[in-house]
């Protein structure tokens, strides 16, 4: 079986490598059956690492412990759910994973473009088989996932317990699939330049590969927030990690492509600048994968030691640099612009200071997470930049973000009349500095929250407006009901009201930041069985507490009762698990979880002896807004890649009686 | 992603025990619960190896431990300046939460916000030259004040609804 694995993986770097030479060769010779070969070897390199990922699975599930990867990442006793999934685990099972994931993509690339692009193809398929051919080099000579242990164990070491979880199954996949789903855009874009075909074919067809991308990145993302929130029990969901942080990264430049390709389809400028951010784009991606996998930002010497994952991802990384930005400084020429800024105040400029403030906050996030590494190398000494550092750079970057969310939709193209900003601008502004003033007197008075909710009520202002006037504008012409003009609205103009619905999301998302962030309390007490504590108008008592023994772990849950004054609330029950294999202790932490916040309970320790138990509350407030608002991003995101015949669907002219008379306000 | 494997961990935490135990078991004197302890943690590390949290909200023992002490020796008069200064000198700068702004660090600390700045200031510059350099071929600006109102409105709202 391990023979069976690298045999296939051996085959399929081959198979791989004449992808990226049959599509090249015959690109330039103009040989259709090279291209065809070409192709043929991508589908076959697809299959086979396909038969090589279900290989290292079926291992996990029969408990093939003669495999190293297999003995280090699960053992006789976890459930299978968990065995299944072990895969995504450890270093080469994730590389593996990784690179079946792209080959699936390109595989669907490949037969989406079997008529269409057929110029461009043999370079995508060349590019996505050299990421291929790379990961299959990674995974054939350095961090082989088929290893021989020398020895065969009686039994695995086992999954570590944190990421024996729902969410941890799904979070690296999800987050994966982002990463992998900006090679699609970056190959086209390198395809458009090799081949000189520079005009917005390549946007245009990989619009919806970007948009699913960032979407898998986006949740991934939040997904390992909730993951975190639920399973480390310390109160909050991003703690500005490495690697949390690596996977921000790319996100950041992908929601700056999404804006600024815009541009260039509507009026054919910034080429350059649209090819080189999708190029950072993509090298980001691999940069995250590289660091989540590495631990190099622990400490400049993890690099070596990784078995030379490091050196040869570092090698890639400036391979992908070095081409990328050769082919782009040879089409310099070609990229030259078709139209010219005409005013300051237009829509154009508003979507270039959104790619400043978005590159910025990713530089900024970079060199914050590398900043330890660049100091150890260059000093020796080591330093630690930990989240007060990422909050105070990142959060007026944030801010200033934010308010041109709000202001970018109300300018116009091209250029806005000082009448057209007044009539725009001036109901959202009104709202807002009502909000503000409403706020400060509810007692907000620290300029950063203040400002946090204000702007964020603004963006909110403005699509409302936006939805409203849009509605209204559609019912004069139209002359449909509100409801069925604001469908209309919608279906007509998907990507438009998609758009505002993520920034909507976006924008519900930012409020439950910045409440859960700026006004969390927390607090810790030492109980005994019918003892109580206050905290933020709760009463909490512990009740009791019972210990139960099972093959994987020891648990000792507690009992809580919540109320507040005379009126019982909940009881909770936080956990405390002390696994067997390997030897860990993890907290399960239990919520309450009203709409204005959650009452977040960790059991943090125990004694036996006395009796007495520890535990940490933190109160939240919020916080449901962050996954309440991703939701709507998601929901936004959906509305704008609905597909092209939902419009024909919509009637133009439809009198439903009696219906304009209903949807109409009273 | 924080792993916190190691039997050495549930020593630790028993030991822990130990230290909280001879506590009074108040929840008013709880160590993380004074704001004293907390503005002196809050610029710390927990060096449990968890992720880069600091000792003030990290969830581990060790944290649990250290901020008992510091209320002790905050107790004994020492002041948190003190306390951070002896950190510093028994685990090196990397135990501060920031790196502190002077010397090589400053880099570190400005270079985003400076870049950021400079690369704002040349891009209103370049898009207030690119508007000002208009080709003489450029559409003519948007309708005067002789068109009127109406028609502004409806051409407007129509551009509008064709997300033009």
């Amino acid at each position: 079986m391990p023979l069976l694995g690298n045999t296939l993986l051996l085959v399929a770097l081959a198979v791989s490598t004449w992808a990226i030479l049959g599509s090249v060769l015959g690109a330039r010779t103009r040989s259709y059956p090279l291209v065809q070969s070409g192709e043929r070897a991508a589908l076959a390199s697809w299959i086979l690492i396909l038969i090589c990922s279900l290989t290292l699975i079926w291992a996990f599930v029969n408990d093939r412990f003669d495999l190293r990867f297999v003995s280090s990442f699960s053992n006789r006793d976890m459930p299978r759910a968990y065995k299944m999934t072990a895969m995504w685990a450890g270093q080469s099972g994730s590389l593996l994973l990784w690179v079946a994931i792209l080959a699936t993509f390109m595989a669907v690339v490949i037969v989406q473009n079997q008529r269409r692009n057929r110029l461009l193809m043999p370079y995508v398929i060349a590019t996505l088989s050299a990421i291929v051919t790379f990961f299959l080099v990674l995974l054939n000579f350095s961090t082989n996932p088929f290893e021989v242990n020398r020895i065969l164990p009686a039994d695995g070491t086992g999954m570590n317990p944190l990421l024996q979880n729902p969410y941890m199954v799904i979070h690296p996949p999800t987050l994966y699939l982002g990463y992998v789903g900006l090679a699609i855009p970056y190959a086209f874009a390198m395809a458009a330049l090799f081949t000189g075909r520079l005009d917005e074919t390549w946007i245009k067809t990989t619009r919806r590969w970007t948009l699913f991308a960032w979407f898998c990145l986006g949740t991934g993302i939040l997904l390992g927030g909730y993951w975190a929130y639920l399973e480390l029990g310390w109160g909050g969901y991003w703690a500005w990690d490495p690697v949390e942080n690596a996977a921000l990264l790319p996100w950041l430049t992908a929601t700056a492509f999404l804006h600024s390709v815009m541009i260039q389809e509507k009026r054919g400028m910034l080429k350059v600048w649209n090819a080189a951010l999708i190029i950072i784009t993509f090298c980001l991606s691999i940069f995250g994968t590289f660091l989540t996998r590495s631990g190099v930002v622990s400490s400049v010497h993890a690099f070596t030691q990784s078995g030379w994952i490091g050196p040869i991802f570092v090698s890639f990384l400036a391979a992908i640099v070095l081409i990328s930005s050769a082919v782009l400084i040879y089409r310099l020429p070609a990229l030259k612009t078709e139209q010219r800024f005409e005013s300051f105040v237009s829509r154009e400029s508003a979507f270039l200071f959104n790619n400043l403030l978005l590159v910025g906050s990713a530089f900024s996030v970079l060199w914050g997470t590398m900043f330890p590494v660049v100091t150890e190398a260059i000093l020796g000494e080591k330093i630690s930049v930990g989240p007060p550092f990422f909050n105070k750079v990142n959060v007026p970057i944030a801010l200033a973000l934010i308010a041109l969310t709000g202001i970018g939709p109300l300018v116009a193209w091209r250029r806005s009349t000082p009448q057209h900003l007044w009539r725009s601008f001036l109901y959202p502004a009104s709202g807002t500095l009502a909000t503000a003033a409403i706020l400060f007197v509810a007692g907000v008075s620290r300029p950063l929250p203040l400002m946090g909710f204000a702007f964020s009520a603004f963006v909110i202002f403005t699509v409302a407006l936006e939805f409203w006037r849009g509605t209204l504008a559609r019912r004069r012409t139209v002359g449909t009901g509100l409801a069925a003009s604001l469908a209309g609205l919608v279906a007509k103009n998907k990507r438009r009201y998609g758009g505002y619905l993520v920034h909507l999301g976006m924008m519900v998302l930012f409020i439950g930041v910045t409440g859960s962030q700026a006004f969390q309390t927390e607090k810790t007490a030492t109980l005994r069985p019918g003892e109580s504590f206050d905290f933020e108008g709760y009463r909490l008592e512990f009740t009791d507490l019972t210990s139960a023994t099972t093959p994987n772990m020891e648990q000792v849950v507690t009992t809580v009762k919540v109320s507040t004054g005379a009126r019982e609330l909940t009881t909770l029950r936080p956990e405390r698990r002390f696994f067997h294999h390997p030897e860990q202790a993890t907290s399960e932490v239990d919520r309450y979880t009203p709409l204005g916040g959650d009452l977040y309970l960790v059991f943090v320790d125990h004694d036996p002896q006395g009796g007495t138990a520890i535990f940490k509350a933190y109160h939240n407030p919020l916080i449901k807004f962050v996954w309440t608002g991703w939701m709507i991003c998601i929901f936004g995101t959906l509305v704008c890649v609905l597909p092209e015949w939902l419009r024909a669907t919509v009637p133009a002219r439809v009198a439903v009686p009696g219906e304009s008379e209903i949807a109409r306000p009273v | 992603m924080p792993a916190r494997s190691d039997g050495a961990r549930r020593a630790l935490a028993l030991l822990t025990l130990s230290a909280v135990c001879c506590l009074p078991a108040r929840a008013a004197e709880e160590p993380a619960n004074d704001p004293r302890v907390r503005a002196v943690a809050e610029q710390l590390v927990c060096y449990c190896g968890c992720s880069t949290q600091s000792v003030a909200y990290c969830s581990c023992g060790i944290a649990q431990q250290e901020r008992a002490k510091i209320l002790g020796e905050l107790n004994a008069g020492k002041s948190g300046e003190a306390i951070v200064a002896s950190w510093v000198d028994r685990y090196g700068t990397r135990i501060l939460i920031e790196p502190p702004a002077r010397g090589f660090n400053l880099l570190g600390w400005l270079l985003p916000s400076v870049v950021l700045m400079i690369v704002g200031l040349l891009l209103a510059f370049q898009i207030h030259r690119w508007s000002r350099t208009r080709p003489a071929t450029a559409t003519p600006a948007t309708p005067g004040p002789e068109l009127d109102p109406r028609y502004a409105d409806r051409l407007d709202e129509e551009l509008r609804r064709r997300g033009l």
